[in-house]
């Protein structure tokens, strides 16, 4: 079974416990955004999404463990988990993404 | 009618027992950790801040699932003292706390092969290194969620929602009748 390393939890958790949920970095336009925002903005913001072949910033979800949302880099071609980092993170630099393969 | 289908009856033996834990008290509450030093003095019990450490009393669990959330599981005499403590939570720190008690159902699991026989439905590594005796966690248990606690080496309790009871019983039966 893949094992995901929980940033929360600080171990490592069989797979079943955790969701996927969606791509990360991706920010929700504030209350006076979203008023003057076109309807292509909008639908931009909610369906159209990067598919990315190899190293992937999405987020996960640890909902049967202790429940809390975090961001993950996982190549989808090989579907490593390269590294976790908690919610509120910056996306990794190419650098720190290298040194956590190592 | 419940009460039929969650006792399951198992053959007596070493290496494996499952008994339903009668009625307690069961809060799940929510706070940000600042608050836990607020809590402790209120409640005059320690309050674990890490995730999967559990303080043990005599009839006091509290368990810390998550880094806001935690479950208390508390024997039903002391429902007149904790109807207070929670008044005073309320009034002095910002908290939510539900009360599952009847949400909850527990299991007490013993025996030489309950270790096996948790693996059999829940992936979650339990040699006594990685899950040592008093850590707790939720997890899944068969697609169910459950919470496992360790309360001594060969001792565990589980606790799953109540409409999750007979079939988690029932699976325990199972595993029990064909192993043995």
């Amino acid at each position: 079974m893949l094992l995901i390393h929980c940033p929360y939890c600080n171990k490592k958790r069989p797979e079943v416990e955790f969701a996927y949920a969606g791509e990360a970095h991706i920010e929700r336009p504030n209350g006076i955004n979203q008023l003057t925002m076109t309807d292509e903005e909008w639908s931009n913001f909610m369906f159209i999404r990067n598919n990315i072949r190899g190293e992937h910033a999405e987020r996960w979800w640890h909902n049967s463990g202790c429940n809390m949302f975090f961001n993950a880099i996982r190549n989808t071609q090989t579907d490593k988990f390269i590294m976790t980092y908690k919610m509120g993170e910056n996306l990794p630099t190419e650098k720190q993404i290298k040194a956590a393969k190592k | 009618m419940f009460e039929q289908a969650v006792n399951i009856s198992l053959k007596k033996s070493d290496s494996f027992e499952c008994k339903v834990i009668g009625e307690q008290l069961r809060y799940s509450i929510r706070m940000k950790q600042d608050f836990v030093e607020k809590a402790e003095k209120i409640c005059g019990f320690n309050i674990p801040r890490n995730i999967g450490e559990v303080e043990s009393y005599d009839k006091i669990l509290c368990m810390c699932l998550g880094p806001d959330e935690w479950i208390l599981i508390v024997q039903p005499k002391l429902k007149l003292q904790f109807d207070k403590i929670i008044a005073r939570l309320n009034n002095s720190i910002t908290i939510s706390i539900t009360n599952i008690s009847d949400r909850n159902i527990g299991f007490k699991l013993k025996g030489k092969k309950v270790q096996k026989y948790i693996n059999s439905g829940c992936p979650l590594d339990l040699a006594l290194e990685s899950f040592p005796i008093g850590k707790a966690s939720r997890t899944v248990f068969e697609s169910v969620p459950i919470l496992l606690f360790r309360d001594g080496k060969l001792s565990f309790r589980v606790e799953c929602w109540r409409s999750f009871g007979p079939y988690i019983s029932d699976f325990f039966k199972r595993i029990a009748d064909t192993n043995d």
